[in-house]
């Protein structure tokens, strides 16, 4: 009935393939019911944030879709065709890729070198004794970054001197630098625990993702940065996605309403 | 960087050039085992008066360092995924032993006695990797069992005897010197070279610190953290046969209780070379210098009349002045 309400919000229901549509997902941990047939759509070129209380579901869900714990029921289709994502690996092949909040950088090496990790373009090929060519790492992340309008003064040091905005900005322009794109970028809490001026660069980095048509679903404990972002809001209650709502059409009470207020009246 | 925004523009340019030779210096993880070497070199001289600053004396002590630096470039790649081996002088034993004796009772051709010895060695330091990677064994623990157990398997192998009298060809590459300069330290020169090479610009030397630095990002990728975690410790067993071969030449022999206490050696030069030993930062430059400043240290000491005891006391002290050092600079 959630995919029935988003079909609704997205209005006049046009022929257009979703780029992702999932459906009625399962997940149990032992005697808990984690997910309880969550369903979501989301539109191409669409941002949309999942927001909930703690144990609502949010990264069950999300590790559903990216391949981390593959789901016990339900359906997810990419492009309107039904796809199995048993792997991050699977998920990555697919196009979806996950920041997490933890961004997992390896911080004593430089930008370059994080953007392209597992997947350097080479100068002389011998396996494990490849050499990488560095040179052009370093010119094709400098385009990435451009294209995200990031400024990193000097991409050789190691990332572990970079501001928490700027390590995002390392983290997604890994994930997204992929030829010819990816096709769902999620981010795991891209706010949390940065200073205000870095919550303002990493809210103006995802803006400019959106205005290259870049499809994203965030995930997010902060309503303030949600209504800055999103195109619509998927509240997400006991297992389930409980409520999806246009961002220009809601409010924070509303929201705040949905995920904690009394259930029935939204049934 | 307060200086630097309350200068004018004019005066602003200087502190940044200042700045960015402090931030290039400060990226020297060897700078510190660089400048104790160039001090230490001067006390000694001066201590000393001549017999220190000789080229003779100087050879003396490549000599010695050479197997500790095939040891330490070895050791280097474990440390750089954020491991350590301190099973390195019984490996040495074990290969000493059975070439050893192969190579006395001229059951192993002398020439094929390196890669016999790389291969043995090899097999022994991928025992560890397996135990490491596959059983989960933390390093530290992994390698102190191997290092008893090898140690065990060397001492009941060899008992009381002493292999002596090896083919010339494996006393020529302890012993004999081109231009002035031992054969085993071209040797351990080339394996440094290779090891800086690996290291810094090969796929491998990216993988094992991106392992060291943060292994879930490792793994978040296509690198196969275990296997190449574990080369690393196969790496350190090969280079352990080569070490062993080395020694034997020297020493034109082998006993149960060869490369006993190497492995400290080699450890303390690494961490002195600035290789940080939890992982993610490591240097080859740095732990050549560390592999010489120990060398330095113990010859500028029996020089100045310490005995064996006294150095072992400044070498374990060492250790721990250089792990505090480390921590230190990590924090700021």
């Amino acid at each position: 009935m959630a995919t029935a309400m988003a079909e609704a919000m997205t209005g006049g229901g046009q022929e257009a393939v979703p780029l992702l549509e999932v459906k009625h997902l399962e997940k149990r941990f032992g005697g808990v019911r984690a997910l309880r047939g969550a369903s979501l759509t989301i539109q191409k070129g669409e941002t949309v944030a999942l927001v909930g209380d703690n144990g609502a579901g949010k990264s069950t869900f999300v590790k559903a879709i990216a391949g981390v714990q593959p789901p016990d029921g339900g359906d997810i289709l990419l492009h309107g065709e039904k796809v199995s994502i048993g792997s991050t690996k699977d998920a990555g092949r697919l196009g979806i890729e996950v920041v997490y909040q933890d961004l997992a950088l390896a911080n004593s090496i430089d930008v370059a070198g994080n953007v392209f990790l597992g997947d350097e373009p080479l100068k002389f090929k011998l396996g494990w004794f490849s050499v990488p060519d560095f040179k052009r790492m370093e010119r094709e992340t400098q385009a990435v970054l451009e294209r995200l309008r990031i400024k990193i003064p000097n991409p050789r040091r190691p990332v572990s001197q970079l501001s928490g905005g700027q390590r995002q900005a390392v983290a997604i322009g890994r994930s997204i630098r992929k030829e010819g794109g990816i096709s769902l970028l999620i981010l795991d809490e891209p706010t949390a625990a940065l200073g205000v001026e870095e919550v303002r660069k990493v809210l103006a980095l995802i803006r400019t993702l959106k205005e290259h048509g870049q499809t994203m679903l965030i995930i997010s404990h902060d309503l303030e940065h949600v209504f800055h972002v999103s195109d619509r809001i998927a509240v997400m209650r006991s297992g389930r996605v409980h409520a999806v709502r246009e961002t220009a059409k809601s409010t924070k009470a509303e929201i705040i309403h949905l995920i904690v207020g009394d259930i029935e009246e939204h049934g | 960087m307060a200086t630097t925004s309350s200068t004018t523009a004019a005066e602003s340019v200087r502190p940044t050039v200042m700045d960015s030779v402090r931030d290039r210096l400060a990226d020297l993880p060897f700078l510190n085992v660089l400048i104790a070497s160039v001090l230490l070199y001067a006390v000694f001289t001066y201590i000393t008066g001549d017999t220190f600053n000789t080229w003779n004396n100087q050879v003396t002590i490549m000599r010695a360092a050479a197997i500790f630096l095939i040891l330490a470039v070895g050791q280097t790649l474990v440390m750089t995924t954020g491991g350590i081996d301190i099973s390195t002088g019984s490996m040495v034993g074990v290969v000493g032993a059975i070439i050893g004796s192969g190579l006395q009772a001229g059951s192993i051709d002398p020439i094929l006695a390196i890669p016999y010895a790389l291969l043995l060695g090899a097999f022994l330091g991928a025992i560890n990797g397996f135990n490491v990677t596959v059983l989960g064994v933390p390093p530290l623990l992994a390698t102190l069992g191997t290092f008893v157990a090898y140690r065990g398997f060397t001492q009941h192998y060899m008992g009381v005897n002493l292999v002596t009298g090896l083919p010339d060809v494996v006393v020529a590459i302890g012993r004999s010197t081109y231009f002035g300069v031992p054969i085993s330290v071209y040797v351990a020169i080339l394996v440094a070279i290779l090891g800086w090479f690996v290291l810094n610009r090969t796929l491998y030397g990216r993988y094992i610190t991106a392992i060291g630095s943060n292994p879930k990002a490792a793994e978040a990728t296509r690198i196969n953290v275990k296997l190449i975690t574990a080369s690393t410790y196969a790496i350190q067993g090969a280079l352990a046969g080569l070490a062993a071969l080395v020694l034997m030449g020297r020493l034109n022999s082998s006993s149960a209780a060869m490369g006993e206490g190497l492995e400290l050696h080699v450890i303390a030069a690494v961490v002195l070379g600035g290789t940080y030993l939890f992982g993610g930062r490591s240097t080859m430059v740095g732990a050549v210098l560390g592999v010489y400043l120990i060398g330095m240290l113990e010859n500028g000491l029996i020089q100045t009349g310490a005995g064996f005891f006294v150095q072992r006391m400044i070498l374990g002290a060492l250790i721990i002045a250089a792990v505090a050092l480390q921590l230190r600079q990590r924090r700021t």
